[in-house]
């Protein structure tokens, strides 16, 4: 008989203790956790109270008629009044659109640059002015895009006003390049090196290591960085306001004035009345607004997700 | 036997520090020639320079020859991409493209200049998988990512992957150290096997590794070769006392 053998209590016998209970937390640690659990509920609170008042403060415009807020036309001030959202929508969207198909490209291209082909000291100054570029205000984007970029976009395709959808788009697209540029660059960073000499030592060159390799293997974060440069720009405002020339109709191409949900809310909310029809319908846009927001964000997210789990 | 990789007096800095020093060493065809040595001895980097995968480090110089077949590696007019096809190379961690099985082992073909049919490359593919025994684990699903497979699976595919340019030389940097044993234990038969078809060239600084798999076995300490010859001879009947001490673990 093996004396150890026998010593050893039996299994599953005897009182079990819980860790938990033994372990009895110092008050700083209480206090520590219970202000970052805090911290976190509060970030949810915020949300919800955000939703909360945009559905209030919208006042049931949309239940009460629905038709009038999916309608056609934004006139506000007419008689009978009309807050048809489509031609706003459509203006947000044809600038985002746009915005983004700029943006990509060229933020992409940038990152590639800079993290793969660009000398160290290149780099670093590259780095830090796409850091600057972030931290410009938007209103002087804005302001550079109507004394510069109108004028331009006016005389190059002789237009009667070169404050257009074309020119805020291109406006917006500096404005989102930075935050794809340099979580782009992350993302490429982050892939390993062992990746990159894996694909050179397969007789690679650098361009098909970035292509066929980094790229992919990048992917997941590239996505990510580009839709939070859509956030970026549909949440914009300021900028809008001032190049997109302001007019609230569906626009049939790049070239013509249009209005977008952000530069709409900014431009009237000062002139309406608490509680009327007209505010009603601004805050009613504020929702929409926070619907696409919520779908881009969910997007992303899902996005960065699946390049984990797979 | 004509060697198909060798060294004459090569020599390699980083910088000021010289990691090489006139190495002297011919690697016979078709056989399996292990490097062992202490850490920081310059095994990999004479591994890696075969490759010229140092080539990316700042401040590289050499000195010497070292050539595969009749191809000077560190002469101007070598042709790196070429050259790389000729010399696969396998790391100590594996590191699988994040694409599918496929495409991992394609990716070899597909880079170079004259990419192969679709057909000829698809054969290729699947007899590199068949080679490493892959193609039976995975029951032919080849759109599987490549990361997603076990750690084991993953080096043989690293392997694999190496396979359908038909190089002449393939080299390992301690392939099997993330392994457990018996993971080790397939890898190291699958050089075994390899080695009629290939040159393996395998840097490790597990002996009895060393021993169970290499025909020759080559020792390095402080960048130098301290000798190199048939591994029963450097493990039954060492000639420098360095040896010696270092198969006896004494050393090292």
């Amino acid at each position: 008989m093996n004396p150890s053998v026998k010593r050893s209590p039996p299994r599953g016998k005897g009182p079990r203790v819980t860790l938990r209970a033994t372990y009895r937390k110092p008050w700083s640690e209480r206090l520590l956790e219970g202000g970052v659990h805090l911290a976190a509920w509060l970030c949810i609170l915020f949300v919800v109270l955000i939703l909360f008042f945009l559905a209030r403060e919208s006042g049931g415009l949309v239940f009460k008629d629905v038709f009038q807020v999916v309608g056609r036309y934004w006139r506000p001030i007419s008689e009978p009044p009309q807050f048809g959202v489509l031609p706003l929508l459509a203006g947000s969207l044809l600038v985002t659109l746009t915005a983004t198909a700029i943006a990509v490209p060229l933020g992409v291209g940038a990152a590639i640059y800079i993290g793969e082909f660009a000398p160290p000291q290149v780099r670093e100054i590259l780095k830090v002015s796409v850091e600057f570029l972030a931290a410009i205000p938007s209103v002087v984007i804005g302001f550079l895009g109507m004394i510069v970029l109108a004028p331009l976009v006016k005389s190059l395709f002789n237009l009667p006003t070169g404050l257009t959808a074309l020119s805020a788009s291109l406006m917006l697209a500096w404005m989102a390049m930075p935050t794809i540029v340099s979580l782009t660059e992350d993302a490429l960073r982050s892939v390993p090196d062992t990746l990159r000499h894996g694909a050179y030592a397969l007789g690679a060159t650098r361009w098909q290591t970035i292509r066929r390799v980094l790229l992919p293997a990048a992917k997941p974060g590239i996505l990510a960085a580009t839709m939070l440069g859509v956030g970026r720009v549909i949440g914009e405002t300021m900028a809008v306001l001032m190049i997109s020339g302001n007019a609230a109709r569906i626009p049939h191409s790049v070239l013509e004035p249009i209005r977008t949900l952000t530069a709409t809310i900014a431009a009237e909310m000062g002139e309406t009345v608490q509680g009327s029809d007209h505010y009603q319908a601004l805050f009613s846009l504020g929702l929409v607004l926070f619907g696409i927001t919520l779908v881009v964000n969910t997007i992303a997210d899902r996005l960065v997700h699946r390049g984990e789990t797979s | 036997m004509e060697p198909i990789v060798q060294a004459r007096d090569f020599s390699l800095w980083y910088g000021d520090f010289q990691a090489l020093i006139d190495v002297n060493l011919s690697v016979p065809p078709q056989r399996v020639t292990a490097i062992i040595g202490p850490s920081g001895c310059g095994k990999s980097t004479f591994l890696r320079s075969v490759n010229r995968l140092n080539d990316a480090i700042p401040g590289v110089t050499t000195s010497g020859s070292l050539s595969v077949g009749k191809t000077k590696i560190y002469e101007p007019s070598t042709e790196i991409v070429g050259l790389r096809r000729e010399v696969g190379i396998v790391f100590q961690r594996p590191n699988p493209f994040p694409l599918s099985v496929y495409d991992n082992v394609a990716f070899g073909l597909q880079t170079g200049a004259d990419v192969p049919d679709r057909d000829e490359t698809s054969q290729r593919v699947v007899d590199a998988l068949e080679e490493v025994g892959l193609m039976e684990d995975l029951g032919g699903d080849l759109e599987k990512k490549g990361t997603s497979l076990s750690l084991e699976q993953q080096q043989r595919l690293c392997i694999a992957r190496c396979l359908p340019t038909q190089p002449e030389v393939l080299l390992m940097d301690e392939p099997c150290s993330a392994l457990d044993p018996e993971d080790t234990e397939r890898v190291e038969r699958l050089i075994r096997k390899l080695k009629k078809t290939v040159t393996v060239v395998i840097v490790t600084h597990n002996l009895q590794q060393a021993g169970r798999i290499s025909d020759i076995c080559s020792l390095f300490h402080l960048g130098r070769v301290v000798e190199t010859s048939k591994t029963r001879e450097i493990f039954h009947n060492p000639q420098e006392k360095l040896t010696r001490d270092f198969i006896t673990g004494r050393y090292g």
